[in-house]
């Protein structure tokens, strides 16, 4: 037999020529198996169905939008090529796309089993957040509406908040490492609390914070984090391992900032009234706080010039109650002169002293009318009165008659 | 960054603590007329901080325009 031998080599190089010619360019559908991202950042998986596997090659450098995961059902692009040294043929991707939105959600429900079943999702690993972070670290991207919202709520509600802003590919290959990337270097920044999100989007654009990158990077963040991925109804895995997850960007804002600064300044005028009140009555309680507040001897002293001042008030009220009793005898002895002087003046006064008054046609007779003989006239003594008529008229100093009784009398 | 003014937070927290032992009061007089003169000072203090203060934004960092910068330590 003179067959025609080839060597290894050349016979690889034949099947690599032939294959290559013939498949410069395929679309393939299979599902992945064995992927493998090794250290240099080449990918390596199998696609396989029911019947078959052929290897696939993912060259460093070429995109996907989502990490690949064994299961997924995918659509890759490339050419066929021989790998010589291993006599193996694989294919050497261009791209890899999801086979449908379906496989994505497949992937997403398969990580999140993994990563609960890791604890990553555990309540009880979940932190507080800070009532009143310093330093807020916020990893979005620079030009969506996000960063916008973030900002100016935090600026609304506590602007005594740093913020530290490490603008952050959301989207796309290199998305996930680079919020990874993000979040170590606003940790290490001494972020007290860190907002990781973007506004929102297709599934495929949210697809990095399906990852297992960015849900290990969350994972180990020390300090807590808050994610804000999307719109309300758009949850991601990022979401669930996060320490709270908002529904918003400025959701997540408000949530860093649960004091605002507003809610201080009436805290500090609570403050104010409660601790005036408290030592002002502390202060009231003045027998307890003299002992304790003054020196031994000046309290002694103290206690000295108030006994002292306690003597000279009881002196000033004796002096006034001596002075008080001499004028209220002054005044009883003026009051029995009035009185006597009073009586003298009485007009029935004389009549004590045997006196009478006289009266004639109903009055008294006053010192300048004269008598005349045949007056009736009324004597009015102290015990009793009576009716005298006059006879005759004297001249008190010439004991004369002026008048007789025969004179007519007049009225 | 170093830390050397107490933050908000911790003022607040010492403030709290000066109202409750002033309310306790079951200290010398002296103590807490410190204590009080101690908690207004820190209180007018943070009500003019907290007046006066502007936000402030820190960038740091940056993303990387290419995307398919070798990465130094992979997973």
């Amino acid at each position: 037999m003179n067959e025609h031998v080839l060597t290894v080599s050349l016979l690889t190089q034949a099947i690599s020529q032939v294959l290559e010619a013939e498949f410069p360019l395929v679309h393939v559908l299979g599902e992945v198996s064995n992927y493998k991202r090794h250290q240099s950042g080449h990918r390596y998986f199998t696609l396989k169905d029911e019947g078959a596997q052929i290897r696939c090659v993912l060259w460093r450098g070429r995109a996907v939008p989502f990490e690949l995961q064994d299961g997924m059902q995918v659509k890759v692009r490339g050419r066929l090529s021989v790998y010589p040294l291993q006599g193996n043929y694989q294919i050497d991707c261009w791209s890899v796309l999801p086979a449908g939105i379906g496989d994505l959600y497949l992937a997403f429900e398969q990580l999140k089993k993994e990563l609960a079943a890791a604890g990553y999702f555990d309540p009880e690993r979940k932190r507080r957040l800070p009532r009143l972070p310093q330093i807020i670290g916020v990893a979005t991207s620079p030009s969506g509406a996000a960063i916008r919202d973030i900002l100016t709520t935090l600026e609304r509600r506590n602007p005594a908040a740093t913020v530290v802003f490490r603008p952050t590919l959301v989207q796309g290959a290199e998305a996930a490492e680079d919020i990874a990337r993000a979040l170590a270097e606003l940790e290490s920044f001494g972020c007290d609390v860190i907002i990781v999100g973007r506004g929102g989007g297709s599934i495929e654009d949210l697809w990095a914070f399906n990852t297992r990158t960015v849900a290990d990077a969350i994972f180990r963040a020390r300090v807590p984090i808050v994610s804000a991925v999307g719109h309300e109804t758009d949850v991601t895995i990022a979401d669930f391992v996060a320490d709270v997850r908002a529904a918003t960007p400025t959701a997540a804002a408000e949530l860093c900032t649960p004091i605002r600064r507003e809610d201080i300044l009436v805290w500090l005028d609570e403050w104010t009234d409660r601790v005036r009140t408290a030592i002002t009555d502390r202060l009231d309680s003045a027998a307890v706080l003299i002992g304790d507040f003054l020196s031994p001897t000046t309290y002694r002293m103290l206690t000295i010039h108030h006994e002292h001042l306690r003597y000279q008030l009881a002196m000033c009220i004796e002096r006034l109650r001596a002075a008080a009793l001499r004028t209220a005898e002054t005044c009883l002895q003026q009051q029995e002169q009035l009185q006597s002087a009073i009586t003298l003046l009485h007009p029935l006064g004389p009549l004590d002293r045997g006196f009478a008054l006289i009266e004639r046609d109903g009055r008294i007779l006053s010192a300048n009318e004269q008598l005349a003989p045949g007056d009736e006239l009324r004597l009015h003594r102290r015990r009793d009165s009576g009716v005298a008529s006059i006879i005759s008229v004297f001249d008190p100093v010439y004991q004369r008659v002026l008048h007789n009784g025969e004179t007519d009398s007049h009225h | 960054m170093a830390k050397q003014t107490p933050t908000i937070d911790e003022q607040l927290r010492r403030l709290e603590e000066i109202r409750q032992q002033l309310e306790a009061a079951d200290r010398p007089i002296e103590e807490l007329v410190a204590l009080y003169e101690e908690g207004m000072a820190i209180a007018k203090q943070l009500r003019e901080q907290l007046t006066s203060i502007r936000q402030r934004i820190i960038t740091i960092g940056g993303q990387t325009e290419q995307t398919d910068t070798a990465q130094p330590n992979g997973d």
